[in-house]
């Protein structure tokens, strides 16, 4: 059997043991061997890699924590929360498209709430209780996970400025409910926060 | 000299070229032909890119490879040509950068990306988008087009955009405008310190905001403007002749705000930050 019929029939018997002439080759054949290592390797990795990339309860539940924290949506009288979806598998970067988009959300939906209501600012600015000011969250975390310590170190330098920006407004709101000029740098804060994750994942998808 | 010493430098010399070749840059050229408003995307993850006009309907790629551990992905369909750089195996920050200088059909629309650039792109017609996250950014005579901008703390420089749709996001990258105008020019930022020298244009709606960097404004004195500058806890300086408005949004806090026009008030500026500085300064 030569490498080239090996490897026509290789798809079809990567997930069985090699019988026949085929185990023969493989034996005899270094490279095909190494071929079909490598590529059992890669299978593995990739069903290990779908099963990690999918977005934990948690991060699910941080979301709908800083979405009620900040007076956009309300407890749910269900249990399993509002915003935990289906399970299903996801693409290495979904998770953080959906990250992404909800922290536009909340700039916009911060700034419209607050415009058109004066009342529940207090409770509204509870963020700086779950990340001290200038530190990465949960989401922040897993966004860094998998960058190399280079990457991570810009990445993370940028999202404490950004979480530190947002402290700051929510601490300045905190004291001046009314501060309109707070508001819309809050609002400011979180579109560039969606920037970060926005540009993490055009990196990822290069 | 003995022998054993010509052997030996020889030796010596041999080996040195083997190790220039085995990093010996590689340069390869690509070559398209393009239609009207063509779209052109080029990412390359290290190394710099520099974008020109071709003056032709010709897209001219030139990339410069460090190494044989990278190459170079072509895609074109259509009018679309997407390049893109490709770490191999054994790929290294010593060996992993690629330089690309391109030049576009003008009226091209562009994208380049790079992690740590540099990135420039000069007089083109077409819409440039720039990203990167610690990439420096230079982007130059450019008119009537889109020029969109995201770093996470590259450095980013804006000179001579005619009649632009600017919006610039960084998060700590100082952002410079020199002469730039057109009916929308937005900026934001983060830490980054943002500085204007320009007139403003005639009839435009600029609006520059950092949260704790400065925000410098040097304006020629018959500039058109209605100019609003506020800072939440950070302070404010006018050394601009600007004639008081009757009538504003919110009530001006010495030394925290200001408004006020000059001339025919022609374009709107509006600057903020919410712990940093505010300058608006006669340009003599």
């Amino acid at each position: 059997m030569t490498c080239s019929e090996f490897q026509d029939i290789l798809p079809d018997m990567l997930d069985s043991e090699a019988k026949g002439e085929h185990a023969a080759h493989l034996k005899s054949c270094l490279k095909c061997s190494d071929l079909v290592s490598d590529l059992r390797a890669i299978s593995e990795g990739a069903k290990l890699l779908c099963e990690a990339d999918e977005p934990s309860p948690r991060i699910w539940a941080n979301i709908q924590r800083t979405l009620e924290a900040e007076g956009l949506i309300r407890t749910p009288s269900q249990p399993g929360g509002v915003l935990i979806p289906p399970r299903r598998h996801w693409t290495r970067w979904t998770w953080a498209t959906a990250i992404a988009a909800v922290l536009a959300l909340v700039a916009v939906l911060a700034y419209h709430n607050r415009s058109t209501r004066n009342t529940g600012v207090n409770e509204a600015h509870n963020v700086s209780a779950v990340v001290p000011s200038g530190a990465t969250d949960v989401d922040d975390e897993q966004l860094l996970a998998d960058m190399s310590p280079g990457t991570r170190s810009v990445y993370e330098q940028n999202l404490r400025s950004v979480n530190a920006s947002i402290q700051e407004a929510q601490a300045t709101l905190q004291q001046d409910p009314d501060n309109d000029e707070a508001q819309r740098f809050l609002q400011d804060a979180y579109h560039q926060k969606a920037m970060v994750y926005e540009l993490a994942m055009d990196r990822s998808m290069q | 000299m003995s022998t054993a010493k010509r052997v030996g430098g020889v030796v010596t010399v041999a080996v040195a070229c083997i190790g220039t070749l085995a990093f010996a840059q590689t340069k390869k050229d690509f070559k398209y032909v393009l239609g009207q408003q063509a779209s052109v995307t080029i990412n390359n993850e290290y190394g710099p890119i520099f974008v020109k006009p071709s003056g032709t309907n010709q897209m001219l790629v030139t990339a410069i490879l460090q190494s044989d551990k990278v190459e170079v992905d072509e895609t074109k369909n259509g009018d679309r040509v997407q390049l893109k750089t490709h770490l191999l195996p054994g790929a290294t920050p010593a060996n992993r950068s690629v330089e690309y200088q391109v030049q576009v059909p003008g009226n091209a629309n562009v994208t380049i990306h790079s992690n740590n650039g540099p990135l420039h792109a000069e007089q083109l017609q077409g819409d440039v988008t720039v990203e990167g996250d610690s990439a420096p950014v230079d982007v130059r005579e450019i008119s009537h087009a889109h020029v969109h901008v995201n770093t996470l703390n590259g450095p980013i420089t804006l000179t001579n955009i005619r009649f632009g749709h600017v919006e610039v996001n960084s998060i700590g990258g100082d952002i410079t405008m020199v002469s730039v105008t057109g009916p929308l020019v937005a900026v934001t930022s983060t830490t980054g310190k943002i500085t204007y020298n320009g007139d403003f244009g005639i009839g435009g709606d600029y609006k520059m905001s950092t949260h704790t960097g400065n925000i410098e404004a040097l304006v020629p004195a018959e500039a058109s403007v209605d100019v609003t500058a506020r800072s939440v806890r950070g302070e404010v300086e006018n050394d601009f002749p600007l004639r008081p408005k009757s009538h504003t949004t919110f009530l001006p806090q010495k030394g925290r705000s200001f408004v006020g026009t000059a001339g025919q008030a022609a374009s709107s500026v509006l600057l903020r930050t919410f712990s940093g500085k505010i300058l608006l300064k006669k340009n003599q």
